[in-house]
């Protein structure tokens, strides 16, 4: 079998109290370690969902869809290590949080990542169409309306086609939310500024 | 929530403050490339003269040729949904309503929405496709263990400013042709949800008769679920004025002018598009009447003439003997209290230019786009009858039966690597690389 890969992180900075990575975080959380593609494909719908809805919010992000199969192999491993090594959270709470602060200074922006990746079945019917959906043009690659459109045509995928799939959110706490000088940190640069 | 059917296993996952998230892999499709890998490892497959192994597609085997067993075909939309349920092709898809209301709502009592507004006097003329589909049986494709949704369960009444004004000049209008022996036979075009409320508001002078040929869908490319969605909030006064309707009143079309939606063949969308129907010229006379007034509303982007559907028919009618008017509601207006026509005149001042009743009323000024409105032959999509492809639905068969509709992402055929597809939707682009160079070009560690 030949691979492709799709994936794409986003990095949003939603005011204080918004829920958006406790939902983010209960989505993995109640999802079962046996699972059907109906239900992955519900599960996505509603990362899919949250993410669409908070697109506003959205200050940076990448996306990719290769049909390398060696490429979509390699990819793959090191976005699932992006998870396992937990390279991209902290190591503390943010400064800002305390038992008697449990809610971020309005001024602090407070930052969380939503990572998506999934390895395909090069040739399906569903992994062609997702790939004519990811052909944009050079000068809208990291526009929100792009990132718009790969969430919206990411319902077009069936997870019967998807070898693995590996999804995660920075933070699992709200109080360890990424601060802006987290954001400096080179390790995310790759993150493109989101542009419209 | 647990689910011990597979194939899908997790095996790596985090729940820290930091970071949750967790990873999962796929086991049916790892045990069918492991099967193949077997069988080219010890020489099953050789097809032709030359011996060229082939691989089959995945689920389905290892075959000699390269096909499928799924294809790609055509089918009217509305016979689709009438065979396999309103929502074909969508099935957990949720209507989205765009006005609501906080009224009291019996869903039980959509079961008589089909009777309460079908008409009495003018039956014939009535197109009850849009009602019938609250009732309507289906049966189920093969293979579809999905949970039925029945429609009436996921309507709900909704209520609108615009619903709220039509259903206001709605009772105008009817007020004003009531009695009157104006012998013309209405037609409203306006949203849907605001038609059915122009003709609740004339429903005690006028009788509705509904045109709407087509079902919901929840990725409709007309929105007709808030056209029901309306009949169900003003059931009741559509109930309660048949009763008290005389029975000699005037007919009142009943058309939704997104009939006619902009749409581009695409994957995303159910063509539930439809033509409007109207009486030909000889049966308009034998009902007593000489004359049709067409009520749209400029003030909405409407042009000041029909819609192209309606063309062709408007023009037979004119030159067999019925005269066609149109009318904007923008020119109608309450203030003070007092119904108004234009500026400077009364509500009355309506028959200084559609002269069907005499009238004292002084002349109002209008906008005369519209008073000047006769209809003139134009060529249209439909001036040939309906286009090919309008109102129908890209389908996949299987051995000669539809075994869903392409739209569908949970469709078996998604993971079948030699279907072609509909040509539509596969606009073959050369493979190439899209988005960035991610974390993979440089060098990162925990």
């Amino acid at each position: 079998m030949n691979h492709s890969i799709f994936a794409l992180e986003l990095c949003l900075c939603p005011p204080a109290g918004n829920p958006l990575a406790m939902q983010l975080g209960e989505l993995v959380r109640r999802h079962p370690a046996t699972t059907t593609p109906g239900a992955k494909w519900e599960m996505y719908r509603a990362a899919r969902q949250l993410l669409a809805n908070n697109l506003g919010y959205a200050v940076s992000g990448c996306w990719d869809f290769f049909d390398s199969d060696a490429k979509s192999l390699a990819d793959y491993d090191m976005w699932t290590k992006g998870m396992t090594t937990e390279e991209g959270s902290r190591r503390s709470p943010r400064p800002d949080a305390s038992a008697n602060n449990m809610y971020r200074q309005q001024s602090e922006a407070a930052y969380i990542t939503c990572t998506m990746s999934f390895l395909l079945q090069n040739g399906s019917f569903a992994e062609r169409q997702l790939n004519n959906q990811c052909n944009i043009p050079d000068d809208r690659l990291w526009t929100r309306a792009t990132f718009a459109h790969l969430l919206d045509k990411l319902g077009l995928l069936s997870f019967a086609v998807v070898k693995s799939d590996v999804f995660y959110v920075i933070p699992g706490d709200d109080r360890w939310a990424l601060t802006a000088d987290d954001m400096r940190d080179p390790k995310f640069e790759y993150l493109r500024p989101i542009v419209g | 929530m647990s689910n011990a059917e597979g194939p899908f296993t997790r095996d790596e996952s985090v729940d820290k403050p930091g970071i949750v998230g967790a990873r999962w892999w796929n086991q049916g499709l790892i045990d069918e490339e492991r099967a193949m890998s077997r069988r080219k490892a010890v020489g099953l497959i050789a097809v032709g003269a030359v011996g060229v192994a082939v691989v089959g597609a995945v689920g389905v085997g290892i075959n000699a040729a390269v096909t499928s067993a799924y294809k790609a075909g055509e089918r009217v939309a509305l016979a689709m949904q009438k065979e396999f349920g309103w929502d074909f092709g969508a099935r957990t898809v949720a209507l989205v309503f765009n006005g609501s209301t906080t009224e009291r709502f019996d869903p039980k009592r959509l079961a008589t929405l089909e009777a309460d507004l079908a008409p009495k006097r003018h039956l014939p003329w009535h197109v009850p496709t849009l009602l019938q589909s609250l009732t309507a049986p289906s049966k189920r494709l093969p293979r579809d263990t999905s949970s039925q949704r029945l429609l009436p369960a996921q309507l709900m009444p909704i209520q609108t400013a615009a619903m709220t004004n039509a259903y206001m000049l709605g009772g105008l209008i009817g007020q004003l042709f009531a009695g009157r022996g104006a012998e013309a036979l209405l037609i409203v075009d306006l949203n849907g949800e605001d038609s059915i409320a122009f003709a609740a508001g004339a429903a005690n002078f006028l009788e509705p008769i509904f045109g709407m040929d087509n079902w919901p869908h929840p990725v409709g490319v007309v929105s007709s679920h808030l056209t029901l969605a309306s009949a169900a909030y003003y059931q009741p006064v559509f109930a309660e004025a048949k009763v008290k309707r005389p029975e000699s009143a005037g007919g009142l079309i009943v058309l939704d002018r997104r009939r006619l939606s902009a749409y581009t063949d695409d994957a995303k969308h159910f063509d539930n598009r439809y033509l409007a129907k109207i009486p030909s010229a000889s049966a308009l006379k034998a009902a007593g009447y000489k004359r049709v007034l067409y009520i749209t509303n400029q003030s909405t982007g409407a042009a000041a003439y029909e819609l192209d559907d309606l063309n062709a028919a408007f023009v037979a009618l004119q030159s067999e003997g019925v005269e066609v008017r149109a009318v904007s509601l923008d020119v109608f207006s309450v203030s003070s209290g007092q119904a108004n026509y234009g500026i400077g005149g009364t509500i009355e001042s309506f028959w200084r230019d559609y002269p069907w009743v005499s009238t004292t009323a002084p002349k109002a000024i209008v906008n005369s786009a519209y008073t000047a409105y006769t209809p003139r032959a134009r060529p249209t999509a439909f001036s040939s009858g309906k286009p090919a492809n309008f109102g129908k639905v890209h389908v996949v068969t299987k051995d000669g039966a539809v075994a869903g509709a392409e739209l569908d992402a949970t469709g078996p055929w998604r993971s079948d690597t030699n279907y072609q597809g509909s040509s539509n939707y596969m606009v073959i682009v050369a493979p190439r690389r899209s988005g960035s160079f991610t974390r993979s070009s440089g060098g990162w560690g925990g």
